[in-house]
């Protein structure tokens, strides 16, 4: 089942009851113009409470956005890409419960074709300036559902969700900014490269994954002291905080390399490029490494007295 | 990754020495610990545990010169095996019998026994349910 452990989209699979997981995932990328590296960092830990129902919670964090939006919104708006513009600090973004719950299971040899609900809420502690959601960035809530068919080496994920961000409010500066709520629908391809046929549970999971990451989502919306606060007059400043700003969609693509190492530890590394529009959450190309690793109960040890 | 959660979780059982999985064909062989009493429930409930379903379950069983019928029930280590339409009459040495049981093997096998069972399970209480399993050959 190793070629349905997606590096971006979760597979229908729940993780097995009382075994624990962490993951950190890593993305970098450049800002244009100025060249600005853009790292983030989520560290997510997940339980199988049932073996149907898996928890999470998540922490991320990163140096795309300022502590709080500024009091000169109009340098902000058009110069924030701008090498000259102070540069983001690291911090911790936000906190992410989330919860999955497989609800068919149609399993025969070799093959199986599994679906699973998935919710998950955010408490962001940044301002996001953009009109396509995350969470983590932006706290909300998300619902979705994940169908998965895998047969021998071969898994394919369907899912389908909508990510609902709640307003950004900075009483001290009459700030209200709300995200544009998002559709999504993600179709994750994975194959297993090696082994062609296991030895051991020390064989050594190479696995190849091609994620197609689509959004559509609403134009966002500020107040400032109750006044609703046009971006139009940053149209010819910078098209690409504009853009970043207005309603969209877009595809793109996320061909990605996993290893996984005693059958425990996995290790994956992607990239990921637009194919159609783009998503304005990240520059291109965008480069993500994550680690994953799980923790197995272990035998019981019985103490003859 | 999830079929070392099938093993880890076969191996946690008390009664269970070693437990081995076909990564290849997903057949788990299970040793149980000699003078220990066995659970086959408790075996395909770990299963489940690990994120798996059970295709079919079979355990082995020396028999000595035993007849057997439909309907028949013979006792073991506290639990009793109802053999449902046996395919021979005579048991002697080791015998591979399978289980018949909900969870015990695919939904559509399942399907084909469940009338039989359900009628057979009528009338009992929940202990004598427990400790029965619906076997045949």
């Amino acid at each position: 089942m190793a070629q349905e452990l997606y590096p971006y989209a979760e597979a229908a699979s729940t993780q097995p009851k009382g075994v624990a997981g962490v993951r950190f995932a890593y993305e970098n990328f450049r800002e244009l113009p100025s060249q600005r590296a853009r790292n983030y960092g989520g560290l997510r830990l997940i339980y199988g409470v049932t073996e149907k129902l898996t928890a999470g919670v998540a922490i991320t964090g990163s140096n795309h956005h300022l502590k709080k939006l500024p009091a000169d919104l109009s340098s902000y708006f058009t110069k924030h890409h701008q090498k000259n513009y102070p540069q983001n600090p690291y911090q911790i973004e936000g906190i992410i419960a989330s919860l999955k719950y497989r609800f068919l299971n149609l399993d025969g040899h070799q093959r199986h074709f599994r679906m699973a609900v998935m919710g998950a809420a955010a408490k962001s502690f940044i301002p996001h300036d953009g009109a396509e959601p995350r969470l983590g960035d932006n706290s909300g809530v998300d619902g979705s559902w994940v169908a998965t068919f895998l047969v021998k080496r071969f898994a394919v994920s369907l899912t389908n969700g909508y990510l609902f961000p709640f307003k950004y409010k900075d009483e001290s500066q009459g700030y209200e900014f709300k995200s544009g709520n998002c559709r999504y629908l993600n179709l994750s391809f994975g194959y297993r490269l090696i082994p062609t046929a296991y030895s051991s549970y020390s064989n050594l999971n190479v696995n190849l994954y091609v994620e197609f990451i689509s959004a559509n989502y609403e134009k966002a919306n500020m107040t400032v002291n109750g006044q609703s606060y046009s971006f139009d007059i940053y149209q010819n400043a910078d098209k690409y905080i504009y853009n970043s700003l207005q309603s969209g969609s877009y595809t793109e693509v996320r061909p990605s390399i996993q290893l996984i190492f005693y059958s425990t530890t996995r290790v994956e590394i992607g990239v990921a490029s637009p194919i159609f529009n783009q998503s304005y959450l990240h520059f291109y190309p965008m480069y993500f490494v994550s680690l994953h690793k799980n923790f197995f109960r272990s035998k019981k040890v019985v103490k003859k007295i | 990754m999830c079929s070392f959660a099938v093993q880890a979780e076969l191996e946690r059982l008390s009664f269970v020495e070693k437990a081995s999985l076909n990564l290849n064909t997903n057949i788990a062989e299970v040793l149980f610990k000699q003078d220990q009493k066995v659970n086959i429930r408790q075996v395909v409930e770990a299963v489940y545990k690990a994120g798996f379903s059970v295709g079919y379950t079979e355990a082995d069983f020396i028999f000595d010169q035993r007849t057997v019928s439909d309907q028949f029930i013979f006792s073991y280590e506290g639990s009793n095996y109802q053999f449902l339409k046996p395919t021979q009459g005579i048991l002697n040495g080791r015998t591979t019998l399978k289980f018949l049981d909900k969870k015990f093997l695919r939904k559509k096998a399942y399907n084909f026994w469940a009338p039989t069972i359900r009628e057979s399970v009528k009338g009992k209480t929940k202990e004598e349910l427990e400790s029965l399993y619906h076997v045949t050959l």
